[in-house]
């Protein structure tokens, strides 16, 4: 079936897209209750400190405690820590692995087939176990930079998805769906090596 | 060779026999049992050949030990998981042992060992391990500076430039060039992140070879921990140290400046990042095993 690379190109940004507004909703709601627990804890204990609660009236004015979380949560909101764009590591990194297992998973149906390739992949020389592991990574990496972070080109994608402003349970099951796919790829994979194992009768444990 | 599960009342049946007695004095019975060990210097040439089938062996101290026949021993085990009591104790008595040491294994069954050596080589366990954590914290670290270098500058004297309150920066001069911080964190988390996926890919591996399917999903679980913990320790890092920044640095009278946020946020997004990645590894390996002992049972 012949795909539109322009059309593969806005599904995968809408897939990206999903993953990083999931992301936002849970890291927002941690942080602030986060914001919330140290507030109430730490920030009141030391805020408990005479010193303490004279310095703070005299550089901001709060003569309260709750004033004091006013006029610094402004502060803290200003400081913009974290940006809301930008996919992070632990997404970029599941694009690594959602490009590279249909690799794997290929080599090791060909297996299957045949004893010899078998052998090629699993009795080579330890050059050629690096080649076939390394190989798929470095592929799914130029994948990566191509269709989402060279120059940034993602964001161009996530603005015009902005503007589409897509239901949430979209955003959610496409997201979750991804990592399900995911976690499939993978024990697909286990599943086809052990029984590659069971056809030339090598046991593990 | 008669086969018995070790266990601890059998070690210290072995040691209450073993301390009394001359190095030389053997009794009646079959060579290689209880009543009549092997004396060390007997046996040695044996081992030296490989030929030694095992059995009670009494060493130069008068201690009797129950000594195992040479075997062939292929991989190793590049699992990073938790390593517990269970997984130190080998089981004498597994099919695969059994296996080993009738030979149904040969050299081109192992993918992760080097193929055709009697004995494991040099041990890759650490080395990938290092190098499998040194990539993870990169990344991770790259990704704290990525996140919130902001306008924060390198300079090629060592010395870091940042942003001032009217919003600028110092780009350089004929004399000092400059690198933006962000840039750099950004480089050092793009090439870590497919170098961490190989050596994890390579100790997944492993630990199929060394423990089937089960070592192979407890692995997985605990990558997929590290990932999701160095995620979650980055964003607890870096909103801890903002707080601490802005709250604290309040309640002492400094007012803060950008510099003095990046810096803030910063350290915090290292020290969440990694000990979040860490934990996470290790919450990930215990939850892995435990699902797959529920799966397996």
């Amino acid at each position: 079936m012949k795909t539109n690379p322009r059309n593969t190109d806005i599904l995968l940004n809408r897939i990206l897209y999903s993953l990083v507004c999931v992301r936002n909703l849970i890291r927002n709601c941690a942080v602030k209750g986060m914001y919330r627990i140290f507030d109430l804890t730490i920030g009141r204990l030391i805020y408990s400190i005479p010193c303490v609660r004279r310095r703070v009236k005299r550089t901001i004015g709060a003569d309260t405690y709750e004033e004091y979380i006013e006029k610094t949560a402004t502060i803290l909101k200003k400081a913009k820590v974290f940006s809301d764009e930008r996919p992070g590591y632990a997404i970029e990194y599941c694009f690594l692995i959602l490009f590279s297992l249909p690799w794997y998973l290929m080599f090791n149906v060909v297996t299957l087939y045949s004893k010899r390739a078998w052998l090629f992949m699993y009795n080579g020389n330890d050059f050629v176990r690096f080649i076939i592991i390394a190989v798929p990574v470095v592929i799914s990496f130029i994948l990566c930079e191509l269709i989402f972070f060279r120059n940034d080109r993602y964001l161009k994608f996530f603005a015009t998805f902005k503007k589409e402003k897509p239901p949430k349970v979209v955003i959610w099951a496409t997201g979750i769906g991804t990592l399900m796919f995911i976690i499939l790829l993978f024990i697909a994979n286990l599943a086809i090596m052990e029984y590659a194992d069971t056809i030339y009768n090598i046991h593990h444990h | 060779m008669e086969r018995q599960q070790l266990t601890l009342g059998a070690l210290s049946e072995i040691n209450s026999t073993s301390q009394t007695g001359d190095y030389t004095q053997t009794t009646g019975g079959e060579k290689g049992t209880l009543e009549n060990p092997y004396l060390q210097e007997e046996i040695d040439p044996l081992i030296d050949n490989g030929t030694f089938g095992g059995g009670y062996v009494k060493d130069k101290n008068g201690f009797v030990s129950k000594w195992l026949g040479c075997v062939n021993i292929y991989g190793d085990s590049n699992s990073s998981s938790e390593s517990d009591e269970e997984d130190n104790m080998s089981d004498f008595n597994s099919n695969w042992f059994v296996d080993i040491l009738e030979g149904n294994l040969d050299a081109s069954s192992n993918f992760w060992s080097n193929s055709g050596s009697s004995t494991s080589e040099e041990n890759t366990t650490s080395s990938s391990d290092i190098l499998g954590d040194a990539s993870s914290m990169a990344g991770i670290v790259g990704e704290a500076v990525e996140n919130n270098a902001g306008m924060t500058r390198v300079g090629s004297n060592g010395k870091f430039y940042f942003e001032t309150r009217n919003g600028r920066v110092f780009y350089g001069n004929k004399y000092v060039g400059t690198t933006s911080l962000k840039q750099l964190g950004n480089t050092i988390k793009t090439y870590a992140k497919p170098v961490n996926w190989i050596i994890s890919v390579y100790n997944i591996g492993s630990a199929y070879e060394d423990e089937g399917t089960e070592g192979a999903l407890k692995e997985t679980t605990s990558v997929a921990g590290g990932i999701a913990g160095g995620e979650i320790g980055v964003w607890a890092g870096t909103g801890a140290g903002v707080w601490a920044t802005i709250k604290l640095g309040a309640m002492v009278g400094s007012s803060v400046g950008p510099g003095g946020l990046a810096i803030g946020a910063i350290v915090g997004a290292i020290i969440g990042g990694i000990g979040g990645s860490m934990a996470g590894s290790n919450l990930g390996s215990k939850v892995g095993s435990y699902i797959v002992e529920i799966g397996w049972e």
